[in-house]
């Protein structure tokens, strides 16, 4: 091996950090939930939202297009009814 | 062996949110990113914070690894990356010098101290890349081939630049002791 090259690994020794390193790590890590976990949980939460919504808009939605037909449906029976009774009323007369 | 799957151990549990076990994978991997740190920025202090930054990172990118070696690469990526940015982003002199940090706690003993801080210096002074090259193949004792995985450069780059490094040093070294 070139001398160099070994005199560079001696140089170069590991090196551990001042006492106390990891648990100043740690305090800086907020306590709780891992940040990506509450970010996963935050959009599963607003995933749920925006489905149980979307279901429920879509209900709604239908329940007035039903009111709507029967109310157009009993108005053009009500017209058609009116219509046979003058039609009745003239032939009998 | 036992280490492996300690380490391995804590992995799986830091994934599923377990702090100590997390502490656990910092207290593994502290030296490495630390030493790489303090033989870059020859600066204790800097070198620390830049190594806790470091973990922190990690912490929020845990769920991105597949393993406990995935880890260690990671960090030595990460570590090598942030050191050349940081020296790329403040090229200024050391406020701290290696003499203010601590002694290594494991390791040979260096047969000669001078000619050791002479070539920690020298190495220091290399450009940015060169010396991450040279304290990647002779600090981590990574192949060309894992330096260039690491820094993600052409392994050609690797070669050429710790070729040059190596004359660089040679010549510097040569000269120091010229002066002597």
């Amino acid at each position: 091996m070139n001398d160099l090259e070994d005199q560079l690994r001696r140089a170069l020794l590991r090196q551990e950090p001042p006492e106390g390193f990891a648990d100043r790590v740690m305090e800086r890590i907020p306590a709780g939930r891992r940040g990506w976990q509450r970010n996963w949980m935050a959009v599963a939460a607003a995933a749920c939202i925006a489905v149980v919504g979307g279901a429920s808009w879509e209900q709604h939605q239908r329940r007035v297009e039903g009111e709507k037909a029967k109310e157009e449906l009993i108005y053009a029976l009500t017209v058609a009814s009116e219509s046979l009774q003058t039609t009745k009323q003239i032939v009998t007369r | 062996m036992v280490e492996t799957a300690k380490v391995c151990d804590a992995f799986s549990r830091a994934l599923a949110g377990d702090r100590s076990a997390f502490a656990e994978l910092v207290r593994k991997h502290q030296a490495m990113v630390f030493s790489i740190a303090l033989h870059s920025l020859r600066d204790a202090s800097l070198a620390e914070e830049l190594a806790q930054e470091v973990f922190l990172d990690l912490y929020g990118h845990l769920r991105d690894l597949q393993s406990a070696a995935h880890v260690e690469f990671w960090l030595r990526k990460v570590a090598s990356r942030r050191c050349i940015d940081y020296v790329r982003r403040r090229r200024r002199q050391p406020s701290v010098g290696l003499e203010d940090a601590p002694e290594p706690a494991t390791g040979p003993v260096e047969r000669d101290p001078f000619l050791s801080e002479t070539l920690r210096r020298l190495t220091a002074s290399l450009p940015d890349r060169a010396r991450m090259v040279v304290l990647l193949r002779y600090r981590e004792d990574l192949a060309p081939a894992e330096i260039a995985e690491t820094l993600d450069i052409p392994l050609n780059s690797v070669k050429s630049s710790l070729h040059r490094a190596l004359a660089m040093l040679r010549e510097k070294l040569e000269r120091t002791q010229v002066r002597k």
